[in-house]
């Protein structure tokens, strides 16, 4: 009898790491979760321990293992999709980071990002990397542990240290040290990366006096990077074979291989991704060019745009206004409202985002009147979240020149229908919920099951995929620009207002 | 083996009488001692004689008395069993063989019989009857000295040592300004901070390594072997440099397997504190068996209580409790069981529940198979383990459950009702995380243990169980089973 044999997939995030275990059809057969400590040391720093990080991986794998039943030499290849952008650097020798890992959130390298903009290599930077100098990248948080970690700098030029992002660490750790690798989408958010010659770029690496004997070897997103140690796999030695960063995981998990594909991802914020094909679109909106993956010997870019507050302003309802006990009851209370929805709320909290780029704005709520209800407000927030996400979705129209007839979302919020419709409304077009909303594990998990054979092509996925459910766009044009240009409206509103207080 | 395996026979039954008098309370009937030793009445009435002559030189601090039909134990308030339970082994003569063995570790026949003073005969059958006691921790008496692997010996006498020195003893004999200095410098080089009882227990493992250095031809075979994965480990790095420094000041040559030892006790001898421990826990070599089985065990027992998930202290917690009991379980063999872990586990189980036991039975089962170890026959260490594993799942059980509301409904006569009442509530009192209370209306209850059939519907409980009115074990058991699965 043949051994039946299965895809890991482990998906290490910002607050936890999961492991999931998928069958030959793409479902769940067992998987496990640990959350992990989160450092501020500083007011805007975030850290991680990558060896607490390390830790929670290992302890999910057997998580995984005990609760499905699997051995784990039933795993024919193991999937990684990470954190992005978050930053280790350890003794090669040791394997001890020589500091704690810097998380794509923090702050702390700020300086020195605005230092590059002050001197005039926004432009450097973008047409090489396709990014938007920022202290989110992986390349001032590498200068930032060199200057501030005692002898780094020069253990770092003697070869004796490694930098990497999260999935680089993971392959470095399971094949204890085997494959100091990462892939073209991970390496791709470092700010280091020439995302047209898929190689380090020489150029950054003096400016930033990054060593490369210090970076990982780029490869493609689905390939054998090395074999897990038997003492670090349950006794079994098995290819790590697939790697991405979350977001283009989940542009892979949602199926998304054509030109014009878009996935959104409905979390804290919103990271909207669109697969632009084999040449990469440069934005002039101040979106993001990145990989989103590479494979088969072909490399296909992505243009990415955020909304920074999503499923935050959920959480404002909830714990800042106290009008809701829970998220899950918004889809609810928004469908008992009978407004007509001329109310808008601007939740920039933090500022906005793509395209506006206002990072002095502040939230404002617009159109309140004396019939205004606690539903009007719960459907206002969750339209201002479709809102934001049209917002970026024409900006990669104008960027890109390609029509966009159909979004693909997951994420938390990707279960309210009320949401998932008007999104649809108001982009006209359709909108597609998965079945399985963990894309981001299956997009790693197919990843890895396509270099090792598990599955055969494309094809093959798209055969046992099933799409979910659509919403199909139902508002009449008239009454969909009359919202929009109401929301613009707000928008131009919220930036006029720049009152500080002395 | 137990600390009384090294009694003979009649001194064995008085300590067994002490405990079982300590056990029900101070008092029990001569009858039911008399049963449960399954002695006849004139061998306790000499027990009884001979430990009340025993008694005499603690002067009524401890004192036992018997008027044909109960027995009774007095102790002043200040005044521990544990000191005539040492004493009654520190004169025992097989404790004496093995601790002129640790003293002076080759003998000829004549020196020990005569600084004994016992004939040879009772010298080779008391070393047979010791030896049969060491087999479970693989050493052996043979030719004037004491066989087997280094660790193992070490091992051995450490428990045996624990056990009969007292505080006081500690703070004379161990606690010597050279202990005190080397315990300082690991704390220093480690990195570490180590609490009082730390302190203690490294002292006497550092007396008895002193002791067994100058031993020539020691066995280290197991050691080496088992220690291959822990080469390249953080801590056993550590404290391999930090040995050969001590060693070198000392000028005593040592062996590098000397560090091993010290790396495996430090490391499974309760001497790191949890937050020690944590702090290794994040850099320690994954590729161990210890580390291995830890994270299984650990992730075995999440996924029993999910989906309760435990804090990340408590995770902590329970991953340093077991690193201890797998770290044991795997290098050393044999143990001193300082309770009768049968006994224990029969009475404790009354408050673990079936589930609790059966989840200790599947940990030691994956533990031992991790570690390549077969539980064909189980050993005192590996019967002492399940024992500590349960432990370790009460202390999770204990944080982790909610606390269950109980209340008792019974529509009987008022008198019956009461009686009954009183019953499930003494029967219930043990079990962990529960409130038993009569039955009040407009309270809410997890449970309601009634006899009303469907008369009257509990709208503030979650569960009711019906019992009936000739209330039986059968009802107990079930209605412990109910608890078990409502707390998880």
């Amino acid at each position: 009898m043949t051994e039946k044999k299965y895809i890991m997939s482990i998906d290490q995030g910002t607050t936890s790491s999961r492991a999931i275990i998928y069958d030959k059809n793409g479902r769940n057969v067992g998987n496990s979760q640990k959350e992990f400590t989160q450092f501020f040391p500083n007011d805007g720093w975030v850290e991680h321990s990558a060896n607490e990080i390390w830790n929670s991986v290992q302890s999910v794998i057997a998580g995984a293992f005990i609760e499905s039943g699997i051995r784990p030499n039933e795993i024919a290849g193991i999937g990684i999709t990470n954190q992005r952008e978050t930053t280790v650097v350890w003794d090669k020798k040791t394997g001890l980071p020589i500091y704690n890992a810097i998380v794509w959130q923090s702050r702390q390298s700020s300086p020195i990002a605005d230092q590059l903009k002050e001197e005039g290599y926004a432009d450097f930077f973008h047409k090489k990397t396709g990014l938007i100098i920022d202290a989110y990248f992986s390349a001032t948080k590498v200068r930032w542990i060199l200057d501030h970690v005692e002898g780094a700098q020069e253990r770092a030029e003697k070869g004796e240290l490694l930098f990497g992002t999260i999935d680089t660490w993971l392959v470095w750790k399971l094949t204890d040290g085997g494959s100091h690798v990462t892939d073209y989408s991970n390496a791709s958010r470092t700010m280091m990366f020439n995302i047209h010659d898929l190689e380090w770029d020489q150029e950054i690496l003096d400016l930033m006096n990054i060593p490369k004997i210090m970076l990982p070897k780029p490869c493609s997103n689905s390939e054998v990077y090395g074999m897990t140690r038997s003492f670090h796999f349950y006794g079994a030695e098995v290819p790590i074979s697939g790697m991405a960063g979350d977001q283009q995981a989940a542009l892979f998990g949602q199926m998304a291989f054509e030109p014009g594909m878009v996935k959104n991802t409905y979390g804290t914020g919103s990271f909207i991704v669109m697969n632009t094909g084999e040449t990469p679109t440069l934005s002039k909106n101040n979106l993001l060019t990145t990989i989103g993956y590479g494979i088969n010997g072909k490399v296909y870019y992505a243009i990415e745009g955020s909304v920074f507050v999503t499923g935050s302003a959920i959480q404002w309802l909830r714990d800042g206004l106290e009008i809701i006990k829970n998220a899950g009851e918004t889809e609810k209370i928004a469908m008992e409202s009978t407004s007509d929805d001329e109310l808008f709320v601007v939740p920039a909290f933090t500022g906005l985002g793509a395209p506006y780029w206002d990072s002095k704005a502040r939230g404002a709520i617009f159109g309140i009147t004396r019939g205004t209800t606690r539903a009007d407000f719960v459907k206002a927030t969750l339209q201002s979240i479709a809102y934001q996400v049209r917002d970026v979705i024409d900006t990669m129209k104008e960027d890109t020149g390609i029509d966009i007839p159909l979004l693909k979302v997951d994420g938390g919020a990707a279960h309210n229908d009320y949401l998932l419709q008007f999104q649809a409304d108001i982009l006209n077009s359709s909108v597609q919920r998965p079945r399985d909303l963990e894309t981001t594990a299956l997009g790693a998990a197919f990843l890895a099951g396509l270099a090792v054979g598990f599955w055969k092509d494309l094809d093959e996925l798209k055969e046992f995929y099933e799409a979910g459910e659509a919403f199909e766009p139902s508002m009449p044009a008239e009454k969909r620009e009359e919202l929009y240009s109401g929301w613009k409206q707000a928008v131009a509103a919220t930036q006029a207002f720049k009152h500080t207080s002395k | 083996m137990r600390i009384e395996d090294f009694l003979e026979k009649r001194e064995a039954f008085q300590v067994a009488i002490l405990k079982k008098l300590i056990l029900e309370g101070g008092r029990v009937s001569y009858e039911k001692l008399r049963k449960d030793l399954n002695i006849t009445k004139a061998s306790l009435a000499n027990y009884l004689e001979d430990i009340t002559i025993y008694l005499e030189e603690y002067q009524g601090d401890c004192q036992v008395d018997s008027d044909g039909v109960f027995v009774e134990l007095f102790l002043t308030p200040h005044f521990s069993i544990m000191t005539v339970y040492i004493n009654y082994v520190k004169r025992s003569l097989k404790y004496q063989l093995i601790d002129y063995i640790f003293n002076y570790q080759e003998f000829t026949v004549i020196e020990i019989s005569n600084d004994l003073s016992i004939s040879e005969s009772s010298l080779f059958r008391k070393i047979k009857e010791l030896n049969s006691l060491l087999k479970e921790f693989n050493i052996k008496i043979k030719n004037g000295r004491i066989y087997g692997e280094e660790l193992q010996i070490r091992y051995f006498y450490f428990q045996v040592f624990w056990f009969l020195t007292t505080y006081e003893e500690y703070q004379e004999v161990l606690l010597t300004n050279q202990n005190q200095s080397l315990i300082n410098g690991f704390e220093k080089e480690l990195d570490i901070k180590l609490n009082d009882l730390s302190r203690r227990r490294i002292s006497l493992w550092f007396m008895i390594s002193k002791k067994r250095a100058s031993v020539s031809k020691k066995a280290y075979k197991n050691i080496v072997q088992k220690m291959i994965p822990y080469k390249e480990d953080y801590l056993n790095k550590q404290v391999r440099k930090l040995i050969l420094l001590y060693f070198s000041r000392y000028s005593i040559e040592v062996e590098e397997e000397e560090s091993m030892i010290h790396f495996i006790f430090l490391t499974t001898q309760s001497v790191l504190s949890e937050k020690a421990f944590i702090e290794y826990d994040l850099v320690r070599s994954r590729r161990t068996p210890t580390a291995l089985v830890d994270t299984l065990l650990r992730e075995t027992i999440l996924l029993y209580y999910l989906p309760t998930k435990p804090s990340i202290a408590l995770e902590r917690k329970l991953t340093f409790y077991l690193s201890q009991i797998n770290g044991t379980l795997y290098f050393f063999e044999g143990a001193l069981e300082l309770k009768d872990s049968q006994e224990f586990m029969a009475k404790e189980s009354k408050t673990w529940g079936e589930n609790l036991q059966a989840l200790s039975e599947q940990l030691l089962k994956t533990a031992l198979e991790t570690i390549n170890e077969s539980n064909s026959s189980r050993s005192s260490l590996e019967k002492l383990t399940l024992v500590e594993y349960s432990t370790v799942l009460s202390i999770v059980d204990f944080t982790i459950s909610k606390e269950l509301i109980i209340g008792i409904d019974l529509d009987l006569m008022e008198m019956h009702a009461e009686i009954l009442t009183q019953t499930l509530m003494l029967n219930l009192k043990n079990v962990i995380g529960i409130t038993v209370e009569k039955y009040r209306e407009h309270h809410t209850y997890d449970l309601v243990i009634t006899t009303n059939l469907s008369s009257r519907f509990y709208t503030r409980a979650t569960e009711t169980y019906i019992v009936s009115e000739q209330f039986s074990k059968f009802d107990l058991n079930q209605i412990k089973t109910r608890i078990n699965e409502l707390k998880i």
